[in-house]
């Protein structure tokens, strides 16, 4: 049983699931940027864990409808998570603002806590409604598999709405996040834009539930926003970055799971698409970050001959140990360079005994004088410029009275 | 025809459960042979856990590095997993049998999972100048979804990976008291050797670094007794017990005192009442409303519970507080 790509999008079966979950992973991966911005990044864990409580009270409250259908339970799920998370949000700010809780404390103990009223709730479902609990048990590692094309129609309106509250939103969300005493001063409400923020990052959570999962969901949030960190230093290319990583991650972790079903369980169990989305993010951002890693200058391996050189007491035959106890390295360190310094000519050996030859003593020199103007120089510089010399030449002149060249 | 050793406290309510408790214990002492059954091996590997985890929580708490913890919590999957495969490959094929869940295999995990989520963290931090939050949430997501790939694709079972977040009080055994009591045993002896570098570390660290203590590994030693407490508390209680046995209890006893000593002895009494209410409160429902109920979301629950109350009773008790409006105007 093997698929093609474009199976993917037309197959009635598969197009469910792939296009649904692009759709969600597109719109956390946006919001993940604001929320990356923001600082944020551990707050959207503690959010995607405490829906869960919500879940699993949403389809109690479900289970008291006359009737049942499932998108009836699938919205009471969403809007029970919804909930969940306001109420967490609330929690959150109640124990920072007025408790002075330090922040990850509270994130941490928030996190725990309602996962814990969770789990205490899913026991009791797993009595009563088995059915609706192992269903919602998939929302902790996602499953996108079993998304119907009217999860198309409900997910496409929660990706335009996503999108619509960054387009409309996103001059003043530019403004307090990159300048907030600006922002205040013109008198713009950075207290009642937190609350938006909140607001769009509820929003990612519950939009990327149903593929990424619950308990993944927070990489789905920073993976992309990350790479797209790393690409580029502007703030809209970094949406559209975020986004198109986001979708790439979302169809092929969809397409991933489904063959790993497939060769590995013969399609007897379905496997959870939300590690896979979240892996290929991620290592597409360990990519990213390792491909645009600025790298360091290294320090020229000469530099250590130099030091060699400079250190070394003129018209005097010294050994190899007394090299190193004066350059303060290790013996075969400094036997190294010293070899290295041969080999340069600047230096001769007979024994054990070295001594600079007249080349070496002369470059010494050289390398004494220009280090000292440099010296000089820089503290010139450090003084705010304000030295007497305006020249190095100038520089060489005072430093020849003072006797140093 | 197996007997099975029937469970004294089945029928008995909340403080039926206690009055049973308080009669074992004495019989205990007095000598007659006691079996241990479910409901106190619940109890002595939640009290030998929140024991432990007082201690690592206080610490943690002081040096705001929960969300570590929390990293911590979801990577022993994958440290697990590649300890598993390293004592397997290290003891030849299948003459030693290497369990997934044996001691040894446990405890390479816990070093394991401590290192590689410290030192990759560290590592974006400093090589890639990530920020400090979305490096570890990048780090512990990532390992969490290798570890369920490793795990699914390994074990053809995708119950694990569940497991290991809500775990399994009801199905504790005699041993897991011994494996408990072990990381109990290490984290104490730990604590008695270190207590005033880690105490030091955790306040100034430049003073001690200054002192000449070794402030990072002694960083690592937290991290590494926080993983090993993870992986002793995974089996039985899930990850997500361990993090609340490590802050909620602190974070209470940081309500009423400020000294470190006193912030310890405090989460283990905060830790030890709810333990003992949850048992019996699970044993409760189940007498009374026949209603089976996890134990470790009710330990949670009533957790989070205290600490409401006790942020209620914090409000009131203030000087301006809502007593103090009543009564003393």
């Amino acid at each position: 049983m093997t698929y093609g790509w474009l199976e993917f999008f037309t197959d009635p079966i598969l197009r469910g699931p792939t296009i649904g979950s692009m759709l969600m992973c597109t719109a956390s991966s946006i919001i993940g940027v604001i929320v990356f911005i923001r600082r944020r990044s551990l707050v959207g864990e503690t959010l995607s864990h405490a829906t869960y409580p919500g879940l699993i009270l949403g389809a109690f409250l479900c289970s008291a409808l006359p009737s049942f259908f499932e998108p009836a339970l699938f919205c009471f799920l969403l809007g029970g998570a919804f909930i969940a998370s306001v109420v967490a949000v609330f929690l959150l700010q109640v124990l920072q603002n007025r408790f002075r809780v330090k922040n990850d404390a509270a994130l941490c103990f928030v996190l725990s806590s309602f996962f814990g009223v969770g789990v205490l709730l899913a026991g009791r479902m797993q009595n009563t409604h088995p059915v609706w609990f192992r269903q919602i048990q998939t929302f902790l590692y996602g499953q996108a598999a079993t998304m119907t094309d009217l999860y198309i129609w409900i997910y496409g309106a929660l990706f335009l709405s996503t999108v619509f509250f960054v387009t409309v939103f996103y001059h003043p969300l530019r403004l307090v996040y990159f300048d907030g005493t600006f922002a205040s001063a013109v008198g713009f409400s950075v207290k009642k834009f937190e609350r938006f923020f909140f607001f769009l990052l509820i929003l990612a959570v519950i939009v990327a539930m149903k593929s990424v999962g619950v308990v993944l969901l927070s990489g789905m949030l920073i993976a992309p926003a990350l790479s797209a960190r790393k690409l580029t230093h502007r703030l809209p290319l970094m949406f559209w970055i975020a986004g198109l990583i986001g979708a790439f991650a979302g169809f092929f972790g969809n397409y991933l799971s489904v063959l790993l079903s497939v060769r590995f369980f013969a399609g007897n169990l379905v496997f959870p698409t939300g590690p896979m989305i979240v892996l290929l993010g991620s290592v597409f951002c360990f990519l990213i970050l390792s491909f645009k890693e600025r790298k360091k200058r290294k320090v020229p391996f000469v530099c250590y001959i130099e030091d060699v050189l400079k250190a070394f007491p003129e018209g005097r035959e010294i050994t190899c140990k007394e090299a190193a106890r004066l350059i303060r390295r290790n013996v075969p360190f400094t036997f190294f360079l010293l070899q290295r310094a041969r080999q340069n000519r600047w230096m001769e050996r007979r024994g054990s005994y070295y001594w600079l030859s007249e080349e070496g003593a002369l470059k010494a020199k050289e390398i004494i004088r220009l280090e000292r103007l440099f010296g000089v120089y820089l503290n010139g510089l450090q003084q705010g410029g304000k030295a007497d010399y305006k020249s190095a030449s100038q520089i060489a002149a005072f430093l020849r009275e003072e006797g140093n060249l | 025809m197996i007997q099975f050793a029937v469970n004294p406290y089945t029928g008995r309510d909340f403080f039926g459960f206690f009055a049973t408790l308080l009669q074992r214990i004495y019989l205990f002492f007095k000598g007659g042979a006691v079996t241990l059954v479910s409901d106190e091996i619940q109890c002595i590997v939640l009290l030998l856990l929140s024991l432990a985890l007082a201690f690592l929580g206080s610490f943690l708490v002081a040096k705001q590095m929960t969300m570590v913890a929390n990293a911590l919590s979801h990577t022993l999957l994958v440290g697990i997993v590649i300890a598993f495969l390293i004592l397997r490959s290290l003891s030849g094929s299948s003459v030693f049998s290497v369990s997934l869940d044996s001691v040894k295999t446990l405890w390479v995990g816990a070093l394991i999972t401590g290192l590689i989520t410290t030192v990759s963290t560290q590592f974006l931090k400093h090589r890639f100048r990530v920020q400090e939050d979305a490096s570890i949430g990048l780090v512990f997501t990532t390992l969490f979804a290798f570890g369920i790939f490793l795990v699914t694709v390994f074990t053809r079972n995708m119950h694990i990976g569940v497991e290991a977040i809500m775990g399994n009080i009801d199905a504790l055994h005699v041993r897991d008291i011994e494996k408990t009591g072990l990381f109990t045993l290490v984290t104490l002896f730990m604590y008695l050797l270190f207590f005033r570098g880690f105490f030091s570390v955790a306040f100034d660290p430049g003073f001690s670094k200054s002192v000449g203590l070794p402030v990072k590994g002694l960083d690592y030693l937290l991290m590494i007794l926080t993983a090993g407490g993870a992986i002793a508390s995974f089996r039985a209680v899930g990850v997500l017990l361990f993090l609340a046995l490590l802050v909620g209890p602190p974070l209470i006893a940081g309500l009423y005192t400020r000294s470190m000593k006193k912030i310890i002895a405090l989460s283990f009494a905060v830790s030890f009442c709810c333990c003992m209410f949850s048992v019996a409160l699970s044993r409760h429902m189940l007498t009374i409303y026949t209603m089976p109920l996890p134990t470790s979301g009710l330990f949670v629950t009533s957790l989070f519970i205290f600490y409401l109350v006790a942020l209620g009773l914090r409000l009131l008790g203030r000087k301006n507080g809502l007593t103090y409006r009543i009564f003393c105007r």
